[in-house]
């Protein structure tokens, strides 16, 4: 998969996730910015995600995905090392 | 089969599509762990009932205080149904946790403490609501505290959590419209690295993985459906490459697969299963394209056919195209459409109807994956009843003498002969311990010729009974083609020398037979014999129920333009004219009144 790909499908995801258009989320995009990202609705994003990628977050990194960028940045270590 | 939905994919679906027009559904969810990722699976799976789902959660770890000191948000009164997740390892960190660790005396505490807990709750909620009641089970288990020892002994982890689960499932049996949702079943079905997901258990105490919830999703809708009428009641099928491997017409009778033994082994399964379902009350049809004759040969003629001519009740077998086969076949047994489930192996004609008919739920059976067919009709849980009655166990014997009545009807020159020609037999009875479970289970299930649709469990009509100002009466009904069990329901309320008509049901399956004119004739006698002076009849409209709009019209009541302003319509009747005579056309009415 490449890089645009996946961070197009990441925005998808997010935008589906947390019922916002594509066009208002961005690289800084967070739970302080998007106003239904909170620890709950943080747990189906982590579950979407995984299935989307078929990946499998450690439970530290579950913690650490806390803006698109940091997702991204996740997720392509993730997919490399696959 | 469909590929199963994502996430992503199901709530883009929640939120793009237009819930407006749809009916609602109120769930609540009381939970000690965290379920809140549940909630768009139960969500979809509404939607695709097509219900728009309100679901809250309580807080977490707050059940007791909920259910025991009030809760009025979680138990508002549009609220049907209350999910409650009781999780052990919460509930009790020493018979989950640090079980090895207590004594026998400890345990036997613990469990008692346990036990008087779930009693408290449930009474708690029972008082605050009626609503259905899904209780999840506790878990069993999968490494027991005292490994393989444990199996052995009655004191070990698996027993006590065995013993709590039959305590759980006695006090809910015991409790109206409350049940025992087997979570066992959903991580035996997921598997369990699909089911638990320990990272998020300590995360956020959320226990379950993507696989688990959505299991355990579908099988609380396994519940929901039928708690709305939304159950599937008929099974429609083709035959080549679905009943048997290969096509008649070609391979003939020798040829096709079908037997004990591998590749005819898949379809005799697949037919077991049909047979377990017709068992159940599920009404078997036939929907294929061939040659009619050729299908018949089959079944009279070949050993290793499960299923036989007895259990279809109907069969639209032709070259015709399926959609609207799947329209006569749901004419002939008196059904709505959407009660309909059909599969094939056909990707053709399972897009055709869903395309034309996306009421019935078409079900692809890929033919090359037969070994899977059983797994794909007993898994898909669209066929739950929430019990299991004698009539359900005949059900199927009553919908085949439905179509023969209809070819009769065909041959038939004018109605009354045709009445006389069934030799109707009725009874009239009022409701007693053996008939009050059928009685509630009509009142749950009846939609088209239903005046009021008003739902009663049990413990409902048991009350109607036994208080002196109403009455509840059953309608059974006899004809030379079998005993269709009781099949109408009246209950009448008195006040002031009025008897109010606050249900009157009668199943889909006998109507069109006159049944009715007598039945309300009936009621009227009982209500006079009870020293009414009028009758009061409400029409109440639903999306299924017109064609008794006008049926209180056509019995001499006038429609009142000042009646009960809650009914759609409000008729009255006075007695002072007389209760009116049955028609003729039966060959007996036994009645009680």
């Amino acid at each position: 998969m490449g890089a645009l790909v996946m961070k197009q499908k990441i925005f998808q995801i997010m935008s589906r996730i947390m019922d916002v258009p594509v066009e208002q989320l961005t690289k800084e995009s967070s739970p302080d910015t998007v106003e239904k990202w909170d620890s709950i609705q943080h747990m189906s994003l982590v579950l979407a995600l995984e299935e989307e990628f078929n990946i499998i977050f450690s439970d530290s990194e579950i913690v650490e995905l806390l803006s698109i960028e940091l997702i991204i940045e996740i997720v392509s270590l993730k997919l490399a090392s696959q | 089969m469909k590929k199963q939905q994502s996430i992503a994919e199901i709530q883009e679906i929640l939120n793009r599509t237009d819930k407006s027009k749809l009916p609602e559904i109120h769930i609540s969810v009381l939970r000690n762990i965290m379920i809140e990722p549940i909630i768009p699976y139960l969500r979809y799976y509404a939607l695709d009932m097509g219900f728009n789902a309100h679901v809250v959660c309580g807080e977490y770890d707050n059940v007791y205080q909920e259910a025991v000191g009030g809760n009025e948000v979680l138990f508002n009164k549009n609220a049907e149904c209350i999910i409650v997740f009781m999780k052990l390892d919460t509930l009790s960190w020493g018979l989950s946790r640090n079980f090895n660790q207590y004594n026998q005396e400890q345990i036997q505490g613990e469990v008692a403490r346990v036990q008087d807990y779930i009693k408290s709750v449930l009474m708690g909620i029972r008082k605050q609501t009626d609503a259905m009641i899904l209780w999840h089970s506790f878990e069993t288990p999968t490494n027991p505290s005292l490994g393989i020892w444990d199996s052995q002994t009655e004191d070990g982890q698996l027993n006590i959590v065995g013993v709590l689960n039959s305590f759980l499932r006695k006090i809910l049996k015991d409790t109206s419209n409350a049940y025992f949702v087997d979570l066992n079943l959903c991580l035996a079905r997921v598997g369990i690295a699909g089911f638990y997901d320990s990272r998020y258990w300590h995360i956020g105490r959320a226990p379950y993985a993507r696989e688990g919830l959505r299991e355990i999703a579908l099988e609380d809708f396994k519940f929901i459906r039928p708690l709305k009428g939304k159950n599937k009641k008929c099974l429609a099928l083709d035959c080549d490459n679905t009943l048997w491997g290969g096509i008649i017409g070609e391979d003939g009778l020798e040829g096709i697969k079908l037997g004990k033994t591998h590749p005819g082994s898949p379809y005799y399964e697949f037919q077991q299963e049909i047979v377990n379902l017709y068992h159940r009350g599920v009404i078997i049809a036939m929907c294929s394209k061939n040659n009619e004759h050729d299908v018949w040969e089959v079944f009279r003629r070949h050993p290793y056919m499960v299923l036989k001519e007895e259990h279809i009740a109907t069969a639209q077998i032709n070259w015709n195209d399926k959609a609207a086969n799947l329209r006569q076949i749901a004419l002939d047994l008196n059904i709505g459409i959407d009660s309909i489930v059909f599969m094939d192996d056909s990707e053709f004609e399972i897009n055709l109807v869903r395309e034309m008919l996306p009421e019935v739920k078409a079900i692809h059976l890929p033919h090359n994956r037969a070994v899977e067919y059983r797994d794909i009709l007993s898994r898909c849980g669209l066929f739950d009843t929430l019990t299991v009655s004698e009539e359900d166990k005949n059900r199927g014997v009553m919908y085949k003498a439905e179509s023969v009545r209809k070819k009769l009807l065909t041959e038939a020159t004018d109605m009354i002969s045709y009445y006389k020609s069934l030799e109707m037999l009725l009874e009239i009875r009022f409701a007693n311990e053996f008939s009050i479970p059928r009685i509630a289970q009509q009142t749950q299930k009846t939609n088209q010729f239903n005046l009021t649709t008003r739902r009663y469990n049990e413990a409902d009509i048991r009350e109607f009974t036994i208080n002196s100002d109403s009455d509840v009466i059953s309608l059974k009904l006899i004809d030379r083609f079998g005993d269709s069990g009781i099949v109408g329901t009246c209950i009448l309320r008195y006040e002031d020398k009025k008897a109010i008509i606050d249900t009157l049901l009668l199943s889909c399956r006998v109507l069109g037979r006159g049944v009715e004119d007598a039945f309300i004739i009936q009621a009227l006698k009982l209500a006079k014999k009870r020293g009414c002076e009028s009758v009061i009849g409400e029409y109440y409209a639903t999306r299924k129920n017109a064609q008794v709009e006008s049926f209180y019209s056509k019995y001499g009541f006038q429609e009142l333009s000042d009646g009960n302003n809650k009914a759609d319509k409000s008729f009255i009747y006075d007695l002072m004219k007389g209760a009116g005579t049955e028609p003729d056309f039966f060959k007996q009415i036994d009645s009680e009144i």
